[in-house]
């Protein structure tokens, strides 16, 4: 943690594009961030996450557009050790010991931190003789959190973190992350984890077939979809009528239980009750994250 | 190259008792056999001694291919690459190591081949024959290389195995080049297994076209070299 930090974007990509033969993974994307700023990639499978985290690596490059990170090349900001990242594959030499594996990529880098204090922080000092190999799946993880620790990096990019995590060690990784951070570093994610991004993140990117389709605060993001859930119970109209009347993706009908998810909530609970005098047990509910995302992914669909 | 990484590479190798064992206890174990059956004091038990000191630094060298396969199938290429050390700089630790084990074997080979000759040994000439043996690993320590960046990880235990039993035979290790079918030695001429073997059996009597060992094995070196910084300079992209 330096002045290095003063360049006034973290990461910014402009106009970024990459395809792997016919299929467009990203496909025109535009971000900014800032120094400090934990930033969540949120998105299903396929969204662009991935290839998005790639590219802010240098491990790809891009078919047009530009990445800067640090006001550097991907690959001038991982040289000088401001970049640490875990990937989401593999990494484990199988004849190699835990301590063994820090100490060759620390090896590699110009500014390590010493193999003993990134053991330490990554909660892996017990651990430091094991075999790679010998290891649990959430053990492995804090093997690629260390991996990231070790040139001290400003940007940390985590490429679905918690993926393979019981709930109880994604809470611990997360608390560790958040005690690796509280120094100011800047952490970009991607997970297709909505209360990942809720709970960590104070900004959180959509990515939807490799576009960004919201971008600010999980509330923010909220807003911005405005999803609305109508529940009610109606006697008196039927299930035909309901589809013609909010469509037929937004209702779900069960008897004479009835939801609707909408944009306008205004709007439906308007008709509704000029439709039907006797819907009674009305409540209208605000989306949480996961029903925004559902909303706007399925939108791609159509 | 970045020498605190290759030093920990070569630590790692040592550690490797099975992979030690193998590459360099199989060649003395296959001299000991062919020396019960064919050594004498005319020469044979040297000549036998330097052809399996020549397969232990084939095996050793072309089997780093298959290290580096695993590796960049265990995903550590990738992670390397966040980090300041090149791909190309990876390969020649890479080669570094199994030069180290060619030596390795290679010495293992002779150190049985010292104790079978008994008094009559000429230490000067093992020596030197060892040194060109060293000298002469190195292009196919870029082929191993070479074959661990190329092609799926699965296939590279195999495809290894052809390249250094390919290498084995048109260097005479098995058979005597000049007893194989005629107009192999012509081509095996173009190989540099052939002048390997040839060098290293020079410092015992054996007459050899220095000047044309020297070219073949220095052009497929660099051959070799180009295409590595070719192949591993592409794996930067």
């Amino acid at each position: 943690m330096t002045e290095r930090t003063l360049a006034p974007h973290a990461v910014r990509l402009t106009g970024l594009r990459k395809s792997y033969g016919p299929l467009t993974a990203v496909d025109g994307v535009d971000l900014e961030v800032a120094p400090g700023e934990i930033v969540a990639l949120l998105g299903p499978n396929g969204a662009g996450k991935s290839t998005v985290v790639d590219l802010v690596l240098g491990l790809s490059r891009p078919d047009a557009g530009t990445v800067a990170v640090f006001g550097r090349s991907p690959r001038d900001a991982v040289d000088a050790g401001l970049v640490g990242a875990m990937l989401q594959d593999g990494a484990m030499l199988e004849d190699a010991t835990v301590a063994e594996l820090v100490a060759l990529f620390a090896a590699v880098h110009r500014h390590p931190l010493a193999v003993a204090e990134v053991l330490q922080r990554a909660g892996l000092a017990d651990l430091a003789g094991r075999r790679a190999t010998e290891l649990s799946g959430g053990q492995t993880q804090r093997v690629r959190f260390a991996l990231a620790l070790v040139p001290d990096p400003d940007l940390v990019v985590l490429d679905e973190p918690t993926v393979a995590m019981d709930v109880a060690t994604r809470r611990e990784f997360w608390a560790a992350m958040r005690r690796f951070v509280a120094a100011g570093r800047t952490v970009l994610f991607a997970t297709h984890y909505l209360d990942e991004a809720d709970g960590f993140a104070d900004r959180v990117v959509l990515l939807r077939d490799g576009r960004v389709v919201a971008d600010g605060t999980p509330r923010h993001v909220k807003s911005i979809v405005a999803v609305r859930t109508v529940r009610a119970t109606v006697p008196d109209l039927d299930e035909a009528t309901l589809h013609a009347l909010f469509g037929n993706d937004a209702v779900t009908v069960d008897g004479a239980d009835v939801r609707i998810r909408t944009a306008d909530g205004d709007g439906v609970l308007r008709a509704l009750l000029a439709r039907s005098p006797e819907a009674h047990d009305i409540e209208v509910t605000g989306a949480d994250l996961e029903e925004a995302f559902l909303s706007i992914t399925e939108g791609s669909a159509r | 190259m970045n020498t605190t990484y290759t030093l920990l590479e070569v630590r790692r190798l040592l550690r490797d008792r099975a992979a030690l064992v193998l590459t360099a206890g199989l060649p003395a174990g296959l001299f000991l056999l062919y020396n019960a059956m064919w050594g004498d004091d005319t020469g044979a038990t040297t000549s036998l001694m330097v052809m399996m000191g020549v397969f232990a630094g084939l095996a050793a060298t072309i089997s780093a291919g298959g290290r580096v396969a695993l590796e960049r199938h265990a995903g550590w290429t990738r992670q390397l690459r966040l980090s300041p050390l090149r791909p190309l700089s990876y390969a020649l630790s890479k080669s570094v190591v199994a030069l180290v084990l060619g030596m390795l074997a290679g010495t293992l080979v002779f150190a049985v081949g010292l104790a079978a000759q008994g008094g009559g040994a000429d230490l000067p000439a093992m020596a030197e024959s060892l040194f060109l043996l060293w000298l002469g690993s190195i292009p196919f320590a870029l082929l191993g290389a070479l074959l661990g960046q190329a092609g799926s990880a699965n296939s590279a235990q195999p495809r290894g195995m052809v390249v250094l039993l390919g290498s084995a035979f048109l260097g005479g290790v098995f058979v005597p080049i000049d007893q194989l079918p005629s107009g192999l030695e012509s081509v095996a001429q173009w190989y540099p297994s052939y002048w390997l073997n040839a060098l290293a059996q020079a410092p015992f009597g054996e007459p050899v076209d220095v000047v044309r060992a020297a070219i073949t094995l220095a052009a497929w070196t660099l051959v070799l070299a180009g295409l590595v910084r070719w192949r591993y300079g592409r794996a930067e992209r």
